[in-house]
């Protein structure tokens, strides 16, 4: 039974029988969607929230049909999944092996791909660094990908003594942010590293003979999380070289480039009904991009387009029933509330927790 | 007409000669002649295009089926300072294509995927520039005689005459009469030039051997291992025993093991083709996914720690040691129920009578409004790999089944249904009759194993070298190789983050200057 079993276990656990297989798939993926935007802030998952994206969909589903099968999880008629009693004993049981890293956050740095950005460029930009200095000229990349070799070659140090200085200030900005880390886990970060010397350690090779592969990439992930959030806390303070390796803020966003675009128009102090007729999009479409924007920002107004009272209402009511399924509050609250005033409630209640404000 | 010289290879390369065949392929090549190259894996491939591809007027195409492989050879003929290589696949992005596409000139190298040669967008990008060479990779893919049939080689022939019918050069290490004679037929090869040589790779020493348990079966891998040190191959059927195996050797050997599947993360594949070639790691364990893209000279041995699936795969995985001329050896050892595994991933490559009676069903249930299915989505909804998708929609193709639109239309379907079956009846039966060769020769203890290797692929053994093989009398162990201390420990474990980490910058104390910030 490995950590990604785990983490599908803990996930479905927090998902309380009210949401489907899929729901799930797509939260351990960290598909962006407004609904699993909206699902790991209500179901505080959000630390889970993309941990298995370094897999495939097909991958994930795949998990969750080993654990259906052999008993741990049950999918209801209405494809609600559930934690079986083997599969809850498994669950307690398995919470002895494993426990999330301390600093470990793929909610927010996994999700949005900065994690991915960061660790590709600075680990090729190490390996070219070392390489040079040590009178290698050609050498294979340790990244293939194009945007990130062509990243590197552009900020590049050309000179020797600019290499110099770089080498300089990445070993000494490394050394005390990994000095705060245990030197088990700083010993991950630093084998990981290719240089002119030595190919960095797979992670079968990393975890030892006894340990899970998968589990030491979790660990190895929440050293860069540790490291983006000192680098993300100093942004305005100290000054750090390993800034200019994070993944530019305008990038960062979860919002989908078209809710974005929907913000600037409402913004602009534009009506729903304007937009729809300026982006040609039907009025459901901009009812998921409200909904989206009310998660990310949490100084975004929502009684602009329902009203308070009606908002309260639905807040209330959820907190009464002590779920969050759509379809129970929209039962119990009957016709007077639709669907939308719902959905914006409950985006309202939890809020993205790396929103920005206006 | 130019004529490629030793003179000229130093210039170009830095080599001062070449190796057995390739003068004469890039001769016939420079000549304008098509050209079938059989060369035996190791012998330096890449040359008979790279060569070429800096005197011919035009780009350089290379066709190849794997994508990983290909990202490989690119960042290799990169580091040899080849800047036009560069990448066509389904992992290449939208932008990035076109700067491709937009890039292309005299110096190009492009690698790219037969699927991606089926895009009309890419090959009318394409036809816009002058193509200098069309080289086919692993060209054994085209034929159904083959071990690896890839339907979309069939459709190459097409491409290369809308690139204006360029010469051609098939490659591949492993064709037997009759694989031959289709790559002929199916890329329309003319004004041909054949350059076949033998598969035997003498440097190579052939050793099987029988093991009654498991723990047997241990022991001899292990004493191979601690004989021969490395750098090695130890090549196993399934990911589990490749990890678990690493392990072993590690503990038992005191070795630098690692494994290596298709399991593993992108990078980490990376991190240990890496290790392996910069001789970090003295032995790797691993599916039949590693190997391809290694450019590794100095590998001792090969280990197969089960029977291959056919004889083409025994001898490419064989042919990646001793690439450097030096003396190697293969040391193959089973157990009698390692047959079970190859022969069920054969049933599991192809589609089942079943899964085609279950297709043709949902291939006639016409939806209200919505029309008769296309066939991409009804063969996905039937099979479950890529390789039977792939398989089926090539047929149904063929059959006259699919339409303009992708749409299939069952008045044509005729008695194909039962000719689907019979084909895929038909290749398996082929399949396991390659299985059931390897495994024949696996079992004779008797016969020389080189002279039934090549009788397999119609050649007559023509040379005996010593040692030869097991039944030969030639134990892997009998004659001396001089062990490398290739195991220093890996010098680098119990080494603290620290010292590590000043490594890498170049920090060390005493060079460490002062004024930094």
């Amino acid at each position: 039974m490995d950590v990604e079993k785990w983490l599908f276990l803990t996930m479905t656990e927090r998902l309380k029988g009210q949401r489907t297989g899929s729901g799930a798939v797509y939260l351990l993926n960290g598909k962006r969607s407004s609904q699993t935007l909206q699902d790991a802030s209500l179901f505080y998952v959000l630390p889970l929230t993309g941990s298995l994206k370094h897999r495939s969909v097909t991958d994930v589903h795949g998990i969750l049909s080993t654990l259906a099968a052999s008993g741990l999880v049950r999918e209801t008629d209405r494809g609600l999944i559930d934690l079986t009693r083997e599969g809850l004993s498994m669950k307690q049981k398995l919470d002895t092996t494993y426990t999330l890293p301390e600093h470990y956050n793929a909610g927010r740095f996994e999700w949005n791909g900065e994690a991915d950005w960061f660790w590709k460029r600075l680990s090729l930009y190490i390996q070219s660094l070392s390489s040079v200095m040590a009178g290698i000229k050609t050498f294979i990349p340790i990244q293939y990908d194009y945007s990130v070799q062509s990243w590197v070659r552009d900020n590049f140090p050309s000179s020797r003594q600019e290499r110099e200085d770089a080498a300089a200030s990445l070993y000494s900005e490394l050394s005390s942010i990994l000095s705060a880390l245990s030197d088990e886990y700083a010993s991950l970060f630093v084998r990981r590293l290719s240089s002119g010397h030595r190919a960095g350690e797979s992670f079968t090779q990393l975890a030892g003979e006894t340990g899970d592969p998968n589990f030491t990439y979790i660990r190895f992930r929440s050293c860069l999380h540790f490291i983006l959030a000192r680098l993300s806390e100093s942004r305005s303070g100290k000054k750090y070289i390993l800034q200019n390796f994070m993944k530019p803020e305008e990038e960062r966003t979860l919002m989908s480039r078209s809710a974005r675009e929907t913000l600037d128009l409402l913004l602009e102090g534009k009506t729903m009904k304007e937009i729809g007729q300026i982006r040609r999009l039907r009025r459901s479409t901009l009812e998921d991009h409200v909904v989206e924007i009310t998660m990310m920002h949490s100084g975004f107004d929502a009684s602009r387009f329902v009203s308070s009272s009606k908002l309260e209402l639905v807040k209330n009511t959820a907190e009464a029933l002590g779920t969050n399924r759509l379809k129970v509050i929209k039962d119990t609250l009957g016709s007077d509330i639709d669907y939308f005033t719902i959905r914006l409630a409950l985006a309202e209640m939890k809020g993205d927790p790396h929103a920005q404000t206006f | 007409m130019h004529k490629p010289s030793e003179e000229e290879l130093k210039h170009l390369f830095g080599f001062r000669a070449f190796r057995k065949g390739q003068k004469e392929i890039i001769a016939k090549i420079l000549a304008g002649h098509d050209v079938l190259a059989v060369l035996p894996t190791g012998t330096g491939k890449t040359l008979c295009y790279q060569y070429p591809s800096r005197i011919l007027k035009g780009m350089t195409i290379v066709v190849s089926p794997l994508l990983s492989l290909m990202e490989d050879q690119v960042h290799q003929l990169k580091a040899m300072g080849e800047k036009g290589a560069c990448a066509l696949n389904s992992h290449v992005s939208f932008r990035d294509r076109e700067r491709i596409l937009a890039s292309l000139n005299d110096r190009s190298i492009l690698f790219v995927s037969p699927e991606m040669l089926q895009n009309r967008e890419v090959t009318a990008s394409l036809s816009r520039v002058r193509t200098g060479l069309f080289a086919v990779d692993e060209a054994h893919c085209i034929s159904q005689w083959g071990h690896e049939f890839r339907t979309d080689y069939l459709k190459l022939a097409q491409v290369r005459e809308e690139l204006g019918n360029p010469p051609c050069l098939a490659l591949t290490a492993t064709a037997t009469e009759k694989v031959q004679e289709d790559i002929i037929s199916h890329l329309k090869l003319e004004r041909l030039s054949r350059c076949v040589h033998s598969v035997d790779r003498p440097n190579i020493s052939l050793h099987i051997k029988k093991a009654g348990t498991y723990e047997e079966k241990e022991l001899t891998l292990v004493q191979t291992v601690n004989q021969l040190k490395g750098p090695g191959i130890v090549y196993t059927a399934t990911r589990a025993e490749a990890d678990l195996l690493a392990v072993k050797l590690r503990h038992r050997c005191g070795l630098r093991a690692a494994s290596y599947h298709g399991g593993m993360e992108k990078e980490d594949r990376l991190l240990v083709q890496q290790q392996f070639v910069r001789d970090e790691t003295d032995v790797v364990c691993c599916t039949n996914a590693f190997g391809m893209g290694i450019n590794k000279p100095n590998i001792r041995f090969v280990v197969h720690y089960h029977i291959p699936q056919s004889p083409e795969h025994y001898v490419q995985e064989t042919g990646r040691a001793g690439r450097g001329g030096g003396q190697a050896c293969a040391v193959l050892v089973y157990q009698e129920e390692d047959r079970h595994l190859p022969l069920s991933m054969i049933v599991s490559d192809l589609p089942t009578d079943d899964e085609i009676d279950l297709l043709y069903s949902v291939l006639k249930t016409v939806r209200p409004g919505a029309g008769p299915p296309t066939a991409d989505e009804a063969v996905k909804s039937c099979v479950s790999s890529e390789s039977k998708e792939r398989l089926l929609c090539f047929y149904l193709d063929q059959e006259g089944l699919i339409g303009e639109d992708g749409r299939i239309i069952m008045t044509n379907a005729g008695s194909s249904k039962q000719r689907l079956k019979n084909r895929f009846q038909k290749r398996k039966k082929e399949k396991e009759s390659q299985f059931f060769s390897m495994e024949s020769m696996v079992k004779d203890h008797e016969s020389c194993t080189r002279e039934l290797l090549l009788n397999y692929f119609g050649e007559a053994k023509t040379v005996s070298p010593v040692p030869c093989c097991s039944s030969c009398g030639d134990s892997p162990f009998s004659f001396q190789m001089v062990k490398t201390s290739a195991s220093e420990g890996t010098g680098e474990a119990g080494t603290s983050w620290e010292s590590l980490l000043s490594r890498i910058f170049h920090q060390d104390i005493g060079q460490k200057r002062t004024g930094h910030h």
